[in-house]
C-alpha cells in the first residue's frame, strides 16, 4: 500500500532533514509511529498524504507515485483516498458539527455529496455518540467530542488510508482509549491502512507494528 | 459554486457582527452620493416648480436671490422694503394683477406673510378648517405651521417682537386664528398669513387705543386743541383686536407710503410681461423686477457645482473606504491562514479556496447592493416628503 524508497526531504528554510532509505506498509496494516519530537513523524504523514513533496526518492501510495503527480492531482488523491486526523482537530469554528463532517465533500468535486452520504454521516454520528450534537458549533463541544467530529470527518469518505497525528494527544485517559478503539474498529471493518503517530506508548498494543523513527534509522538533524 | 456559497454563507452568518459592519460601511459608501443626487434633483424640481408658478416679482434693488427666496419660500432674508406705491404703479399700468407681500415679522419662528385675499386665489390655497381672514387681527395658518404650533381655529397667536431690547419698537399683536389652510406641499404650509393691514398694525403703522373723547382719567389727556388731542403714555393701547375695540384701530399716514417686501406680479400676457420688465430697466430705478424661474435656475446651477465638488469628495472618501475594506479583507485572510491550511491538508482544490473567499465577498457585496438599492428606492419614493420636512 505504502512504499518509500531513498526518500530525502528538507524544508526550504533548512534546519531539518529527513531521510528514509526504505519503508513499506502493507494493505490493512495498523502501524504506530513513535519517536522523539523533531524526528520527522508529522513530516512522514505529510509526505505519504502528498501534502509535502520529497526532494528526492520515491513515495508510492496505493500504486500511485505521489512525487510524480502535480499539486491538483495530489489534492484530488488525498481527498479521495486519505483520511487525516489532526492533533488539534482542525475543525472550522463557523461550521456546525454536521457541516464539519461533510466539509470534504464541499471543497473538492472528487467527492460527491448525495443523500446516501448524508445518511451515512448521520449513522456515523450515531455510532460516535454525536447524534445529539450535530447542530452545535465546535466551541460548544468538549475536547473528546471535537476529536470524535474530526474522526467522523476523516472516516466519512471511507478512505483506504487513515493517517492520525497524535489523535489522543489532548485527551484524558478515558477518551484516549475510546478514540483508539473507534479508529481500530474502523480500520478493521474497512480493511484500511492505519498510520498513527503517537507519543503514548500505552496504546501501542492496538497496532500490528511499531515504527520507531529513531531506531528505524531516519535521521532528523536540527 | 453552490457548495462554496453555502460555506461562505455559514461563515458570514457566524461572523454576523463583522459582516454587518462591512455591509453597512459599503452600503453607506454607495448610498450617500446616490441619495445626495436624488435629493438635489428633487430639491431643484420643487424649487423650480414654485419659481415657475410665479411670473414676476417686484422688490427693492439688491440681491435678486434674497428677494426671490424671501418672497417665494418665506425664508427671512435681509430685503429692503418698498412702498405700496410700487404695487399701485403696477396696477395703474393695467398690464398685470399685483399682490403685496410683507414678510418682516414672525410668530413663534414662523414668517407672518401680510398679503391680500388675491394671494390665496393666485396660489390656489383653500381653507381646510375654520374660515378665511375677514377682519383685522385674523390670521390663517399653513397646514404645517398649524401642526407644529399646535393651533387651530379659535386659538390665538402672538407675533414675536423684532427686538426685545428696543422699548420704542413694535409691540406684539395677539392674532386670532381664523382658519387653517389645506396642505399644499409648498412653502405656504409653513407660513402664517394675515391681511396686509394687520401686518402694518404689527409694524406700528396702525393702532387702537382708548377713545380720547370719552376717557375718564383726566391725567391721560395732556392737551386738547380743537379736534387734536395729546395724550401721555398712560393711554391704554390695545394689543388684541376684538369686536369691542376694532373700530378704534386706525392708521396714520398715507397708505401708498406703507411698507411691503415685494409685489407678486401676474401679467395679463407675454407682451405685458415684457413691457413691465422694460419699465424697471432704467437707470435710477429704485426697484427691480425679476423672473423667479431665472433666479432659481442660477441658484440650482450653483448647487450642482457644489454637488459636483461633493461627488469628488465622495469618490475620494469612497476610495479610502475601499482601501480600508481591502485591508480588513487582507487581515481577515491572514487570520484565516490556518483554516486555509486545514482545507489544503484535507484536499481542497486551489480554485475552491479562492472560490470560497470570492463567495464571501459576493454575499457581502450583494447584500450591500440590495440594501443600497432599497435605500435609494425609498429615498426616491419619499424624497418629496423628506425635502418638505427637512429643507423646504
Amino acid at each position: 500500500m505504502i512504499h518509500i524508497s531513498n526518500l530525502r526531504f528538507n524544508y526550504p528554510n533548512g534546519g531539518f532533514r529527513l531521510a528514509i532509505p526504505e519503508l513499506a506498509i502493507d494493505d490493512g496494516e495498523r502501524v504506530a509511529v513513535i519517536g522523539p519530537s523533531g524526528s520527522g513523524k508529522t513530516t512522514f504523514l505529510n509526505l505519504i498524504s502528498g501534502i509535502a513533496v520529497p526532494s528526492c526518492g520515491s513515495v508510492r501510495v496505493g500504486g500511485m507515485e505521489l512525487s510524480a503527480m502535480g499539486d491538483a492531482a495530489r489534492r484530488d488523491f488525498r481527498i479521495a483516498n486519505i483520511g487525516f486526523i489532526f492533533q488539534d482537530f482542525e475543525l472550522l469554528e463557523y461550521l456546525k458539527v454536521r457541516d464539519n463532517m461533510l466539509h470534504p465533500y464541499r471543497i473538492n468535486r472528487t467527492l460527491r455529496l448525495d443523500p446516501d452520504v448524508r445518511a451515512r454521516a448521520a449513522r456515523l454520528a450515531e455510532d460516535m455518540g454525536l447524534a445529539d450534537l450535530l447542530d452545535r458549533y465546535p466551541n460548544q463541544l468538549s475536547q473528546g467530542e471535537k476529536q470524535r467530529v474530526a474522526i467522523c470527518r476523516a472516516l466519512l469518505p471511507r478512505p483506504e488510508i487513515l493517517l492520525a497525528d497524535e489523535p489522543t494527544g489532548n485527551l484524558d485517559p478515558l477518551s484516549k482509549g475510546r478514540i483508539i478503539n473507534l479508529l481500530s474498529e474502523h480500520a478493521r471493518r474497512c480493511n484500511a491502512t492505519w498510520v498513527n503517530v503517537t507519543h503514548d506508548h500505552g496504546c501501542l498494543d492496538a497496532f500490528d507494528r511499531v515504527i520507531d523513527f529513531a531506531q528505524f534509522g531516519s535521521r532528523a538533524v536540527a | 459554486m453552490k457548495d462554496s456559497l453555502y460555506i461562505a454563507w455559514r461563515y458570514v452568518a457566524y461572523h454576523r457582527v463583522k459582516t454587518a459592519i462591512l455591509i453597512t460601511a459599503i452600503t453607506f459608501m454607495l448610498f450617500l452620493p446616490l441619495a445626495l443626487r436624488t435629493l438635489v434633483a428633487a430639491c431643484e424640481r420643487q424649487l423650480m416648480a414654485r419659481a415657475a408658478s410665479t411670473p414676476l416679482i417686484v422688490g427693492a434693488k439688491g440681491s435678486s436671490l434674497d428677494l426671490a427666496i424671501d418672497t417665494l419660500y418665506f425664508e427671512p432674508k435681509p430685503v429692503d422694503p418698498i412702498t405700496m406705491a410700487e404695487l399701485q404703479r403696477v396696477e395703474r399700468s393695467g398690464m398685470a394683477r399685483a399682490v403685496p407681500i410683507f414678510t418682516r415679522f414672525q410668530a413663534r419662528g414662523r414668517v407672518i406673510a401680510g398679503t391680500t385675499l388675491d394671494y390665496f386665489e393666485f396660489r390656489n390655497l383653500v381653507i381646510d378648517n375654520g374660515r378665511q381672514i375677514t377682519r383685522l387681527g385674523d390670521c390663517v395658518l399653513g397646514a404645517t405651521a398649524a401642526e407644529r404650533l399646535d393651533l387651530g381655529p379659535g386659538d390665538h397667536l402672538l407675533s414675536s417682537p423684532e427686538d426685545l431690547f428696543n422699548l420704542a419698537g413694535t409691540f406684539p399683536l395677539k392674532m386670532h386664528v381664523a382658519g387653517v389652510l389645506a396642505r399644499s406641499h409648498t412653502p405656504d404650509d409653513h407660513a402664517v398669513f394675515v391681511d396686509i393691514k394687520t401686518a402694518w398694525i404689527i409694524a406700528g403703522l396702525g393702532h387702537g387705543h382708548q377713545d380720547l373723547q370719552t376717557v375718564d382719567d383726566p391725567d391721560v389727556l395732556l392737551r386738547r386743541d380743537g379736534r387734536d388731542y395729546t395724550a401721555n403714555a398712560k393711554l391704554l393701547h390695545y394689543n388684541e383686536i376684538t369686536e369691542e375695540n376694532i373700530d378704534s384701530f386706525h392708521f396714520h399716514g398715507d397708505v401708498s407710503e406703507f411698507p411691503i417686501t415685494a409685489v407678486l406680479v401676474i401679467p395679463r400676457d407675454k407682451k405685458s410681461e415684457d413691457l413691465l420688465r422694460g419699465r424697471y430697466q432704467s437707470i435710477g430705478e429704485p426697484c427691480q423686477i425679476l423672473r423667479p424661474a431665472h433666479v432659481i435656475r442660477d441658484l440650482t446651477a450653483t448647487v450642482f457645482k457644489v454637488e459636483g465638488m461633493l461627488n469628488s469628495a465622495f469618490v475620494l472618501t469612497g476610495g479610502a473606504a475601499t482601501m480600508l475594506i481591502g485591508l480588513v479583507v487582507m487581515l481577515s485572510l491572514r487570520l484565516r491562514h490556518r483554516e486555509v491550511q486545514t482545507m489544503f491538508k484535507l484536499g481542497c482544490s486551489r480554485w475552491k479556496t479562492a472560490e470560497l473567499l470570492i463567495s464571501e465577498l459576493l454575499i457581502i457585496a450583494t447584500a450591500s447592493l440590495l440594501l443600497t438599492g432599497l435605500a435609494v428606492t425609498l429615498t426616491t419614493m419619499y424624497v418629496d416628503q423628506i425635502l418638505r420636512r427637512v429643507i423646504l
